[in-house]
């Protein structure tokens, strides 16, 4: 069934009836088909997917490497496609998300499906060929749980929607390990939790500063639910969860000392952060300013620093395992 | 968690104004015709790179499956048994 979402084709001869507006005026590009991608996801998916496929440690033929790390990626974008097609009716309730092609009209949602299956097909296939059925396996249940899972149940439905639906966006470390190894162990799923722990406290202290948004399509995030206090404080305790599982890799052999170094340092850092921004007022009382989405609310400044400071972290934790493994040092 | 949204209350907010008035029984108020060919030129420009994007992105894959074939082959693969 597709979203009803859906707009006439700008670019459908037969649609020159339709009224001449911003939208109607505003052809398909092949840009507002990539965007449909989330480009940023993906770039975030492929630097996780390679330090997983690196730190396994397997010889790997590099042409065989690049075109594993690609499908990952075509892997997330058509995930966010198949996003960008169901949500069109929320993102279109909210700033930050309604100038994306589907709700803005400027792509069917039923194009967004078609190109959204076709990747997902591609992708899977492709890795599968190039390298093993675990893979593949791994990417076609990432694409699944976060298109099925994630976006069509729990993100309209659960408070911890983003808590199990991150799930999918930690797997890629351990699409990649598998994909050079034939095989997922300890050390791939150590980096899946890292990322699967991280998300909470990354997303939370975002939406404390946009939850208005969020209430306004109706989504169930944390703060609109079950108000700012309650996030502030989930997010201390999913930050003190956080601290010994990034330095866990240490212990399993797959980071070095530089890795202790910064994950223990940045993890200290990490904590200070959730300890100021529990004790201070974010996400509390309605912004007395008209301005923009990511204006920071008066009292939120400590939100905006730890939602910053968790995506420096995580980059962080992942270039040291990537810079170590490529110079020899950890496992 | 919050309640689901009703289909009215959807289609009040998923369909832009304009797509909603686009009416296949004639309700759509006349588009102003100076726009038109400019609209149609764009649009055929816009088609135009869309299809060249979507030529060079069948040409890799048929490169990337070209390549992925013989590298996963090996060696030796003329000399293994029928």
């Amino acid at each position: 069934m597709l979203n009803p979402a859906v707009s006439p084709d700008v670019n459908d001869p037969n649609a020159a009836s339709a009224p001449a507006t911003d939208a109607a005026r505003s052809p398909a590009l092949w840009t507002d088909y990539l965007m449909l991608m989330k480009p940023r996801v993906m770039s975030l998916v492929v630097f996780t997917a390679l330090t997983g496929l690196v730190c396994a440690g397997t010889p790997m033929n590099p042409v065989l490497a690049a075109v594993a790390v690609l499908c990952i990626a075509v892997g997330a974008g058509a995930s966010g496609a198949f996003n960008m097609w169901y949500d069109a009716d929320i993102d279109g309730r909210m700033r930050r998300t309604r100038s994306r092609p589907v709700p803005a009209g400027r792509v069917q949602g039923a194009d967004a499906l078609g190109l959204a299956i076709v990747l997902s097909l591609l992708s899977v296939m492709l890795l599968a060929m190039t390298t093993n059925w675990l893979a593949a396996g791994l990417l076609a249940f990432t694409i699944f749980f976060y298109a099925v899972v994630y976006t069509m149940w729990l993100k309209r439905w659960t408070v911890q929607n983003i808590v199990v639906g991150g799930l999918a966006g930690a797997l890629p470390p351990a699409i990649g390990w598998a994909a050079a190894s034939g095989e997922a162990p300890l050390n791939a799923w150590l980096m899946v939790l890292i990322i699967f722990v991280w998300t909470p406290p990354h997303f939370w202290a975002l939406s404390l500063y946009t939850s208005e948004d969020y209430a306004k399509a109706g989504i169930p995030m944390l703060p609109v639910v079950k108000g700012a206090r309650s996030t502030r404080l989930q997010i201390l305790i999913y930050s003190l969860v956080l601290f010994p599982v990034c330095q866990a890799p240490f212990f399993t052999g797959l980071g070095s000392w530089a890795y202790l170094a910064v994950s223990g340092l940045g993890g200290a850092v990490f904590l200070v952060l959730a300890w100021r921004l529990f004790r201070s007022q974010a996400g509390e009382g309605a912004d007395p300013r008209n301005g923009q989405l990511y204006d920071v609310k008066a009292g939120a400044v400590d939100a905006r620093n730890l939602f910053a400071y968790s995506i420096l972290y995580l980059f962080a934790l992942f270039a040291t395992l990537l810079a170590e493994r490529m110079i020899g040092l950890g496992a | 968690m919050s309640k689901p949204p009703t289909p009215s209350e959807e289609a009040a907010v998923d369909a832009p104004a304009p797509v909603a008035a686009a009416d296949p029984a004639g309700a759509a108020p006349a588009t102003p015709a100076a726009q038109v060919p400019v609209d149609r030129t764009a649009a055929r420009r816009a088609q135009r790179n869309r299809n060249l994007i979507l030529a060079f992105s069948l040409l890799a894959f048929i490169v990337i499956v070209y390549l992925v074939t013989v590298l996963r082959m090996g060696g030796y693969v003329a000399q293994r048994p029928l």
